[in-house]
């Protein structure tokens, strides 16, 4: 790193529930498992907390959107796992904006330990894909008419146009699933931490939007995962390390990612970069600065993206690996690689980690570092 | 009268005049009298420019294939699969793009850069414009 970077907040507790396809229990245990994990790893309990950041909203089409059923409210969350002295609490709408809002709410001083809870069922209220209303206003008047909706039909558009133009083809979309199926294997939340995918498999899929077959969109999941942050001095006390929030930024769709926060490309070890579909994987790249237009997918074969590659991706199996965690997993990752806490999966230099949790379109931009030496560098 | 096949769009105070020329078998888009560009779907402001002063321009209609896509999910009730979703670039205005069916007309052996006309699909009490592949 050229410069000091002074850290925003720190991430001190992490915990997860395992990522499943379905489970009868209410969402809100989910929450309250994935809350009671992160306070123990933090070493704190519920009276210790004065923060909250949520984003309850049920991403299922045809949701219910019923508190502690298929979504999970700070009130719901407050009473259930006894959060009697909260001084901040906001449920946020923007996908990935916890990171900002907790950040923000800390240095503002307006509490001092919080908690970050994403619980997200695609489950319940009957097929998550289907749009049914009968009439339609808004932009949506000029998409949802044709059909032009879920399952990736835009990320198939601009793949199909990417192919036409730079050359690629199914096989390139196949290196990305295959590598993070493969790693997902050392992810025991996963909802594929048990079987990769052949060549064979993917290749004969029935297509979904083609080029895009099943395997191309990760899978729709229930889970939780939930975060301890504190002002970056309480680091110190976190018993089993922190990670650092060095910078965090959104960008609107086409805009570069980087630099973010004053960190370029070569300040950056890994990336946990937001996969709902595999087309994303390149497009990231691409707006990263690390490979030309059209020849991310060059990177991605000659093993740029492994973990012994200069840019280890998605070294959990990414969403999809986990299952559509909807970036929170991705962010979950790159505190556990920061900390040293990733177990099987655990990179040897990585000092700083981005994070994209959202869509090409509109998405955030998080660096993470680990504590000490590496955020102060010169 | 026709069947109603997927959702009937409500026009508004922005796309009441798109819809209204569509209904008169016509493609208008909005141009901006300040910079004379076209955009499209209709906004209520020029997204160049950020002008309000637009007005319903009739274009060609033609255009070429950007992208497509074979659906082979319903995900929008009534759009049922398989159908083909275009991007068109329109030939009025480099970079305008459209996104809609291939309603008739063939549908196999498409490719970028194949030449299409719009064409038009009774959609409830509106008409909504598509594209066929012109040879």
């Amino acid at each position: 790193m050229s410069r000091p970077f002074r850290p925003l907040a720190a991430v001190t507790g992490v915990g997860s529930t395992a990522v499943v396809r379905d489970d009868p229990r209410p969402l809100g245990l989910f929450a309250v498992e994935a809350a009671r994990a992160a306070m123990a790893d933090a070493g704190i309990g519920p009276e210790d907390v004065d923060g909250y950041v949520g984003e309850p909203e049920a991403p299922n089409r045809a949701a219910p959107h019923q508190d502690g059923y298929d979504e999970v409210s700070v009130a719901y969350a407050a009473r259930l796992l006894r959060l009697d002295r909260l001084a901040f609490a906001v449920d946020v709408k923007t996908v990935g904006s916890w990171v900002a809002t907790a950040a923000a709410a800390l240095s503002a001083g307006l509490c001092r330990t919080l908690l970050v809870v994403r619980a997200l069922t695609f489950t319940r209220g009957g097929a998550y894909n289907l749009a049914s209303a009968p009439t339609i206003g808004g932009a949506e008047q000029f998409a949802a008419p044709y059909g032009l909706g879920a399952l990736g039909a835009r990320h198939a558009l601009w793949f199909r146009r990417y192919m036409h133009e730079h050359g690629a083809t199914r096989e390139d979309l196949y290196r990305v699933v295959q590598r993070s199926r493969d790693l997902a294997l050392a992810n025991p939340y996963a909802v594929w931490r048990d079987r990769s995918v052949t060549r064979d498999e993917y290749m004969s899929a029935p297509p979904i939007a083609d080029p895009m077959c099943r395997f191309d969109c990760d899978m729709p999941v229930t889970g939780a995962v939930a975060l301890v942050m504190t002002r970056a001095e309480a680091a110190s006390s976190a018993p089993n390390g922190a990670a650092m929030i060095m910078a965090c930024e959104f960008r609107p769709a086409g805009a570069p990612l980087l630099p973010v926060g004053g960190f370029e490309l070569a300040d950056l070890d890994c990336a946990q970069l937001y996969d709902g579909f595999s087309p994303f994987v390149f497009r990231w790249l691409e707006r990263m600065g690390v490979a030309p237009d059209g020849q991310a997918t060059r990177f991605v074969a000659d093993g740029g993206t492994a973990p012994d590659g200069p840019l280890p991706l998605n070294t959990f199996g990414g969403s999809l690996g986990e299952g559509r965690l909807r970036g929170i997993g991705h962010l979950r990752e790159g505190v556990h690689q920061m900390r040293g806490t990733a177990g099987p999966r655990q990179l040897d230099h990585a000092r700083t980690c981005l994070v994209q949790v959202g869509t090409p379109d509109s998405s955030w931009s998080v660096v993470l570092a680990r504590s000490g030496e590496a955020v102060t560098a010169p | 009268m026709s069947a109603v096949v997927g959702p009937v769009p409500l026009p508004d105070a922005a796309s009441a005049g798109y819809w209204d020329a569509a209904a008169a078998g016509m493609l208008c888009l909005p141009r901006c009298t300040a910079c004379a560009r076209l955009h499209a779907p209709p906004l209520p402001l020029c997204p160049e420019c950020g002008s309000e002063e637009l007005v319903w321009t009739a274009v060609l209609g033609t255009g070429v294939l950007h992208s497509f896509t074979v659906m082979h999910r319903e995900v929008v009730a009534g759009v049922t699969p398989p159908y083909v979703l275009v991007v068109v670039e329109l030939d009025d205005q480099p970079g305008l793009m459209m996104s809609a069916n291939l309603s008739d007309g063939p549908t196999d052996g498409i490719g970028i850069g194949d030449r299409v006309e719009v064409t038009f699909e009774p959609r409830g009490g509106v008409r909504l414009p598509q594209f066929r592949i012109v040879r």
